[in-house]
């Protein structure tokens, strides 16, 4: 499998009923790229007026608002305690209707990242709802952070020394951990 | 014979003619019969000698004698004189020639004459020249005499202090033709008489005019090539310009007004007598016409037909030298070009009534005045002025068409010239028609006849828009000025071009000059809530800043039956009345526009919610006001719901029941809380606080939905005792009537009835809270009445829990009612007495300052100032610009706006120095760090 070609990671398992529905849903495509930046706004401004702690996220300087960066800090109690991560994420345009594709920018070892920064949870594909939005994606990647599925690795070597080896996931994950600032 | 001729030529090498073909004619002093040798005559040698083959016999020789002298007699006989001809007699009016003009008939000269023109001809050899030659002749003689002693005298100098005409008819109108008469004068007399007696007459009369027409044609050469052009055309332009302001009634308005009157009964009376002439030939008509003209020129002020008859002697006289058809008619045109214009804006300019009947008053000038004029300019610069050139009246009939000089066609031209010139002259106006719109509209309907084409529409847009941004889009104007001409613009121009384009492509920069305008959407709101009436005054400070005309728009486009303003933007896809838009329509072009005032207005921003921000400022600070009903505000708001829609407006119908709902609510409650205890003042739904007074005050409350209101000012303090007990039992009250539910009291909002029962008098005034809450401190219950009760601002400040802007505000305030008195500095008293002394001056003094003050700074309302609440919008900023931040990393400053811009909805209100300003004191507050121009969040 070419990684670096897929750049589908996050597609649903029925990828082929989506590639239909994405060429159906071209004809309103100009109607779809406003309600979606008008989406995009109103989640921005949620966003900005909620400040959850640890979250943020804001769209990049293309001027489109179809892609973001988002920044997590770790949370308290975790193995990321402190650390923050930049993220990326790019609407489709037919969100909210499906997923962003979100990719961890700051090199992360984590048992459901990989190392591309390729997520895997359920919520970025097949569990995708309308009702999610960019505050809730951030939530969940900050307590995927805390509490790994290691029933379902990227990252198999993390998700063996995640329960078994904590000092050495610590030396692991500080070795890899880069911020991104610095580079 | 050669001899002869190498001596010719070497004479004529030596002697150079001017002309090497003419000969000046022989002296008188040579004896005729001298010459002794056959060609020898110095006047002889004019023609090609015979050939040697052909003068070999010697007939030809005798024939060559007789020819040379038979052309001597003649041309001595006519030899001009070698002096001027003398105008002197010209000015007697008789035309009398010295006697050295006037020639006697000589027997032997007509015999010449006669020989050299005929016999000569019946000569068997004929090879000899005929009589053409005698008159190629005497052109060439009268050129000579033309330059040396008429051309001197054109010299049309200008600086002379003459008027143009007289310099024109001086020299050249009577030299010029004159000079042309008698040089005519021996062509005919002796040549032609000649001509006449020889040949059968037919063929005379084809024989002279081809003559005369040659020699007028040379003649007209000579002078015109003689004239100093520039001089001519400007001195012919200046005679013509002036008399036909004269003749079209350019002069004066009134004038033109006067003659406007008498045409319309001359009309009448040529109708009738047209009916009678059409009866006749109609070849007659023109006579009948020429007559009735004559009737016309009766009744047309004094001066007119003189001028008329100058003009037309001019041109005749310019003809008749032949200087009409060259150079009169393209001078004509000039002038009369200028003319017409002069014309149209001297009379037309300003007159903007409605109906306009400047197209059709301009429309018969063209053809009586304008039309007539050139004409019967035209008509003298003819060839045969003999037959009139008929205008008009002769149209119907088909075959004469073809001789007419002038066709309706022409008239029709004429017309619509006049049309396009009226038209530049209203564009040049428009700012002012606009301006003065609704009395202004003939002049629109002018236009109307003018912007037909697309080059007139664009040569009208663009000229408006250029005098609209001279004009009107700059900050000298007030937004309501602008305002009120885009209003009227739009009127205007819907009658003017109902598709709207025009008005689509000219509103474009006034609308997006109005929307850099901060103040737009108040003063559109503003107008919107206006009373139109009276009432106007009272209701605010800033009348003249209100655009009433919005409010009776609102109301006049509601009895129009509010149309549709369902702007989606997208086309109608089932609309069958469909029709492309019109071809000089620009992008964007929507006609819905068109003339729907408050809907232009109101799409001036891409949000309505700037609007409804704005209306619900509005409408809070009216319905905060003790207004016992809210029929205007319920009705505005009722009409601006068609129009935005009913959720856009939600808040404002909640402010408004809430206040009503208040009313009621508050009935209850005081009736619960037995809190009426004087009936007598249960009408006034105001708190009553009359500290000296034996009855209780009163309260009354307005119970807001914090949510649905614009943001209020929340300063708190403390209120009077008597007040904040009562304060309690309506709060008890109230959480009885509507469980789960608690008030929060705005202490700053409303309104007090005050009585103040001083020593001498009653103050009775109605103030904002806090001002009665600081009256109320300098009353002491426990202190007598001699001792005075001194405050300083400082312990009012403390006492009161006020702030100390508020404090000082209601302290001017009632320095300004001549109630309290500042003895020291911050330190006031109540003014228990008035007194009369020069203290009491002083006071008055003080007090009228302190008033003036405090009206200023009135402008304290209920609701927070624009400023307060950007600063609060600041913050909501903040935590756009921390995302960016954090999330981007380091910016410059103008990349922070423009994500800002891009990110925030509706759009970042504040300028580069605003956020600058704004960033810095977040530096300052150690959130930021600045490093090499970019901002950084501190961490």
């Amino acid at each position: 499998m070419d990684y670096m070609m897929d750049n589908s990671q996050n597609t649903a398992p029925d990828s082929v009923n989506n590639v239909q529905s994405t060429k159906l849903s071209t004809a309103p495509r100009k109607q779809d790229t406003l309600s979606v930046t008008k989406r995009l706004q109103t989640e921005l401004m949620q966003l900005m007026m909620s400040s959850a702690p640890g979250i943020s996220a804001f769209p990049d300087a293309d001027g489109n608002l179809l892609n973001w960066t988002g920044t997590i800090t770790g949370p308290e109690g975790t193995y990321y305690d402190g650390l923050t991560f930049k993220l990326t994420f790019s609407f489709p345009n037919n969100y909210p209707y499906h997923p962003p594709t979100v990719l961890f920018k700051t090199p992360i070892y984590h048992p459901n990242v990989d190392f591309s920064g390729r997520i895997c949870l359920d919520i970025l594909k097949d569990k995708w709802s309308a009702v999610y939005n960019v505050q809730s994606v951030l939530l969940s990647l900050q307590s995927l952070l805390g509490e790994p599925n290691n029933a379902s690795p990227l990252n198999g070597q993390a998700a063996e020394l995640w329960d078994k080896d904590p000092v050495e996931y610590k030396r692991l994950m500080l070795a890899r951990h880069r911020d991104l600032d610095e580079v | 014979m050669f001899l002869m001729q190498s001596r010719k030529r070497i004479f004529s090498s030596v002697f150079p003619d001017s002309d090497s073909s003419y000969t000046v004619p022989t002296p008188v002093a040579t004896p005729v019969t001298s010459f002794t040798a056959p060609g020898q005559s110095l006047g002889s040698a004019q023609t090609e000698l015979p050939t040697f083959a052909q003068s070999s016999t010697s007939s030809i020789v005798a024939e060559h004698i007789i020819w040379n002298r038979a052309w001597h007699t003649a041309t001595s006989f006519l030899s001009l004189p070698n002096e001027p001809i003398t105008f002197q007699t010209l000015d007697l009016g008789t035309e009398v020639l010295p006697a050295t003009w006037h020639k006697q008939s000589q027997p032997e000269a007509l015999e010449a004459i006669r020989y050299l023109l005929f016999a000569f001809k019946q000569s068997p050899s004929g090879g000899l020249s005929n009589g053409d030659d005698l008159v190629d002749w005497y052109i060439h003689e009268v050129r000579m005499h033309f330059l040396a002693f008429v051309r001197p005298g054109i010299h049309l100098v200008r600086s002379l202090i003459l008027p143009p005409f007289e310099i024109l008819a001086k020299q050249l109108l009577r030299p010029a033709p004159f000079a042309q008469k008698v040089y005519q004068d021996p062509l005919s007399r002796f040549i032609f008489t000649a001509l006449e007696l020889l040949y059968h007459s037919d063929a005379a009369r084809i024989e002279i005019e081809q003559a005369e027409s040659k020699f007028k044609r040379d003649l007209h050469a000579i002078i015109t090539y003689s004239l100093p052009h520039e001089e001519f055309s400007t001195i012919l332009a200046k005679t013509l310009t002036k008399e036909g302001t004269t003749i079209l009634g350019i002069a004066s308005e009134n004038n033109a007004r006067d003659r406007q009157a008498n045409r319309d009964d001359d009309e009448a009376f040529l109708n009738v007598e047209m009916d009678m002439e059409t009866k006749r030939d109609l070849r007659t008509d023109a006579e009948g016409a020429r007559r009735l003209g004559q009737n016309f020129e009766d009744n047309q002020p004094p001066g007119v037909l003189e001028a008329r008859n100058r003009v037309l002697d001019i041109g005749r006289r310019l003809q008749e030298v032949g200087l009409g058809s060259v150079k009169g008619e393209r001078v004509l045109a000039e002038v009369m070009n200028k003319l017409m214009s002069e014309y149209i804006i001297k009379t037309f300019a300003g007159q903007w009534q409605s109906p306009s009947t400047v197209t059709a008053r301009l429309k018969t000038w063209m053809e009586d005045e304008f039309g007539r004029l050139v004409i019967e300019m035209l008509n003298c610069f003819s060839d045969n002025p003999e037959k009139p050139m008929e205008f008009e009246e002769h149209e119907s009939v088909e075959e004469e068409q073809s001789d007419l000089l002038f066709t309706f066609g022409d008239a029709e031209k004429w017309s619509e010239m006049g049309v396009g010139r009226l038209g530049r002259l209203r564009i040049s106006e428009l700012f002012e028609i606009v301006v003065d719109w609704d009395s202004s509209m003939g002049a629109i309907e002018d236009l109307k006849s003018y912007t037909t084409t697309p080059q007139t529409r664009s040569y009208l847009i663009g000229a408006f828009a250029s005098v609209l941004s001279q004009r009107l889009l700059h900050p000298g104007a007030s937004t309501k000025e602008i305002l009120q001409v885009y209003i009227s613009l739009i009127r205007a121009f819907s009658l003017l071009d109902p598709k709207g384009v025009l008005l689509d492509r000219i509103s474009r920069p006034i609308r997006r000059y109005l929307k850099d305008r901060e103040d737009t959407v108040k003063v559109i709101v503003a107008g919107l809530l206006a009373y139109p009436g009276d009432e106007i005054s009272q209701n605010t400070s800033s009348a003249t800043e209100v655009l009433v005309e919005l409010a009776v728009e609102l109301d006049k486009a509601n009895e129009a039956g509010g149309q549709e303003i369902g702007d989606t933007g997208d086309l109608d896809w089932d609309d069958m009345q469909w029709v492309p838009d019109p071809i000089d329509a620009g992008p964007e072009y929507r006609k819905s526009k068109a003339s729907d005032v408050i809907g232009s207005l109101i799409s001036l921003y891409d949000s309505k919610d700037v609007f409804v921000k704005e209306f619900q400022n509005i409408m809070g600070d009216r319905l905060l006001k003790k207004d016992p009903d809210f029929e205007k505000e319920m009705r505005v708001l009722e009409l601006l719901k068609i129009r935005f829609g009913e959720g856009a407006l939600q808040a404002c119908e909640v402010m408004l029941r809430d206040v009503l709902d208040s009313k009621r609510v508050d009935t209850v409650i005081r009736a619960d809380q037995n809190l009426h205890l004087n009936k007598l003042h249960l009408s006034k739904p105001a708190t009553h606080l009359s500290p000296q007074t034996p009855h209780a005050p009163e309260l009354h409350a307005k119970i807001l939905s914090r949510l649905f209101w614009p943001s209020l000012h929340e300063e708190t303090f403390a209120v009077p005792l008597a007040i904040s007990e009562l304060q309690e039992r309506y709060e008890r009250g109230f959480e009885t009537l509507k469980q789960s539910r608690k008030l929060t009291w705005l202490p700053a909002l409303g309104q007090v009835t005050v009585e103040l029962d001083l020593q001498d008098r009653i103050v009775t005034e109605e103030v904002q809270t806090w001002q009665a809450s600081v009256i109320y401190a300098f009353q002491d219950p426990d202190a007598s009445e001699s001792t005075e009760i001194k405050r300083t601002v400082q312990e009012l400040t403390t006492q009161l829990n006020m702030g100390e802007g508020l404090v000082r505000n209601a302290l001017t305030f009632w320095v300004g009612r001549l109630v309290l008195k500042e003895v020291e500095k911050d330190t006031f008293k109540v003014l228990e007495t008035l007194d009369q002394d020069e203290t009491g001056k002083e006071t008055v003094e003080a007090a009228v300052a302190a008033a003036a003050e405090a009206e200023a700074s009135s402008a304290v309302t209920a609701l927070k100032s624009n400023e307060e609440a950007q600063m609060e919008n600041m913050k909501v900023y903040w935590q756009f610009i921390v995302g960016m931040l954090t999330n981007q990393g380091a910016m410059p400053l103008q990349g922070i706006i423009m994500m800002l811009k891009m990110a925030v909805p509706g759009g970042f209100p504040f300028s580069t120095e605003e956020l600058r300003e704004f960033l810095s004191l977040m530096v300052n507050d150690g959130k930021l760090e600045v490093s090499g121009g970019n901002y950084k969040i501190k961490h």
